[in-house]
């Protein structure tokens, strides 16, 4: 039952009180006995909050309350006469939300009904609704929502820094033992000899004298690499003998990205295929802002039976998602033999 | 003789640990190497009977999936699980990977020594737990693991549906889980609380580069 019907169907009872008959209406403790008219009918109508109007099938107004009349006012800086006006009016005020215009401070939500009386006669309803409140808490919301994103991004941007403070703290930690083992030790060797101890009780001190000393020297042999690619031959020494084609990407992460496949086929190349050589191929495309990178890795090993499905392990599984996760793409091919095929790219900027 | 890789991105530390494996006559130090990733790849290539693998290593290359790698490959090979973070899942994924032992560097030589000793004996030495670490007015050890669970997917997701669903329960669930931690720790809401695990290191989110 809309709202035109109830209106109606009041101005009908109201004509009831001709015949008088009274309706009675409750208000806290007090009963109040009116008689309805169409004033009062009008009265009511004006004084709903919300902005209520109708227009004929022409789009002439038919009927328009107080609140209505105001906001029309306010959209056309005249009198309210045809839908069509108000319709334009409403479309150039409308804010970010759909059907939501800000008037004067008040946000009002625009809604459009077709509704028809009991002489079955068709009239275009609008109905403006204060819905300022619900945009004043959604606008907080959305607010809410931004803090808690970016309280969230520096709570992992902290986590990150917490793996580099460990570091830091592990070598700080490593840094003092060694500190407190040399100024232990001069303590003691310092003791023994203005007491003039035998030389047999020089033995443990000269043992973490010697310790740290070593630490300080470093007892495992430092290794320079001039790239990952390096690394991994050196680590793999005599596994597997790797030939490069082209040239490592400048971008590091994407480098990286290639030695990892490099990796993956050299030990799978090695404990299935039997291979001795590795195949790097890296060719380079560059336009304005992206450089293109294609990768195709292949061995001098068994080649792979027909009808053998290549099953992709953790090492591979999780270098495909890593590659697609910056936006590049893995294949495997097996005929006419194994190969696997990088496609990466980066932007300039991202040297 | 034992043949030894160590696996460790700190320099020192890895120094440290070899300075006890070459003062032992029965152990000889293979290699050393910075990057979890490449330790496959050195034990096709040398003899190797024990790694002391770091869990984070460079590359953010996690030695988890290294340890877990090396299990399934070289089964022979001993592997000791090594860090000085007490990330809570950490004990839990080394068991799962197959490792052999545990240990956290802030422990003293004499027992790095032991641990050593004892695993290549074939014994398997974890610790009982993770190092307990005062949360607000309670500690570690009194959060459930699913309440640990909730925390961690809050620390990596920003909403309460991404984490029930993940979770597979209802949002209410998992407000439920959050207020009983608020309640024990005294922290007034998620953030306070997601702060004080992250600087106490108990969850660290993606702390290796392990896809979950």
């Amino acid at each position: 039952m809309n709202l035109l019907h109830i209106l109606k169907n009041m101005h009908s009872k109201s004509t009831d009180e001709n015949s008088g008959r009274n309706t009675e209406f409750h208000a806290g403790e007090k009963i109040f006995r009116h008689k309805l008219s169409r004033k009062s009918i009008k009265e009511a109508f004006d004084h709903l909050p919300s902005g209520v109007c109708f227009f004929d099938q022409d789009g002439s107004l038919v009927l328009c309350n107080i609140t209505m009349h105001n906001i029309a006012h306010s959209l056309l800086n005249h009198s309210l006469q045809y839908l069509g006006e108000l319709e334009k009016a409403i479309e150039s005020a409308v804010t970010a939300s759909p059907n939501i215009c800000l008037l004067n401070g008040v946000s009002w939500k625009f809604t459009w009904n077709e509704v028809c009386d009991s002489t079955r006669q068709w009239y275009t309803e609008i109905i403006a609704t204060d819905v300022t409140a619900l945009v004043l808490r959604k606008k907080e919301l959305e607010l809410r929502n931004q803090m808690l994103k970016d309280a969230q991004l520096q709570l992992q941007n902290l986590s990150a820094n917490v793996i580099k403070a460990t570091r830091e703290e592990e070598l700080l930690y490593m840094k003092m033992r060694v500190h407190d083992t040399m100024g232990r030790s001069l303590i003691s060797a310092r003791r023994i000899l203005l007491e003039k101890q035998p030389l047999e009780n020089t033995t443990s001190i000269i043992n973490e004298w010697e310790s740290a000393v070593k630490l300080l020297q470093g007892a495992v042999r430092q290794v320079e690499y001039t790239d990952a690619l390096d690394e991994l031959r050196q680590a793999a020494n005599g596994l597997i003998e790797i030939e490069l084609s082209g040239n490592l990407p400048a971008q590091k992460d994407i480098a990286y990205l290639i030695v990892s496949g490099v990796r993956e086929c050299a030990t799978n190349a090695v404990r299935y295929a039997k291979a001795t050589k590795l195949f790097v191929d890296i060719k380079t495309q560059d336009d304005d802002n992206e450089t293109y990178i294609t990768c195709s890795i292949t061995n001098n090993g068994d080649i792979p039976t027909p009808g053998t499905q290549i099953k992709e392990g953790g090492g591979l599984s999780s270098l495909r998602k890593h590659i697609e996760q910056s936006g590049g793409s893995m294949a495997i091919q097996q005929n006419p033999c194994f190969s696997l095929n990088l496609h990466l790219h980066y932007t300039k900027e991202s040297i | 003789m034992t043949h030894v890789l160590i696996v460790e991105d700190q320099k020192m530390v890895m120094d440290s640990m070899a300075s006890y494996i070459t003062a032992n006559e029965n152990y000889v130090l293979t290699g050393g190497i910075t990057n979890a990733s490449l330790a496959e790849a050195f034990c096709m290539a040398h003899h190797v009977d024990l790694i002391l693998m770091d869990v984070c290593t460079e590359h953010d290359e996690s030695g988890l999936e290294a340890a877990a790698v090396i299990k399934k490959h070289f089964p022979r090979i001993k592997v000791i699980i090594v860090t000085s973070m007490v990330e809570c899942s950490f004990i839990s994924r080394a068991k799962e990977a197959g490792a052999d032992s545990f240990w956290y560097k802030d422990g003293t030589g004499e027992s790095f020594v032991d641990i050593i000793e004892r695993t290549m004996a074939g014994e398997h030495i974890y610790p009982e737990r993770t190092p307990e670490v005062k949360l607000g007015l309670t500690t570690s050890s009194h959060l459930t693991d699913t309440e640990l669970l909730v925390l961690r997917l809050l620390m990596e997701s920003a909403n309460y549906q991404e984490v029930a669903e993940k979770m597979g329960c209802s949002e209410r669930n998992v407000r439920f889980h959050l207020n009983n931690m608020l309640g024990k720790t005294g922290y007034r809401n998620r953030f306070e609380l997601c702060l004080a695990v992250a600087q106490k290191k108990l969850i660290i989110t993606n702390p290796d580069k392990t896809i979950k």
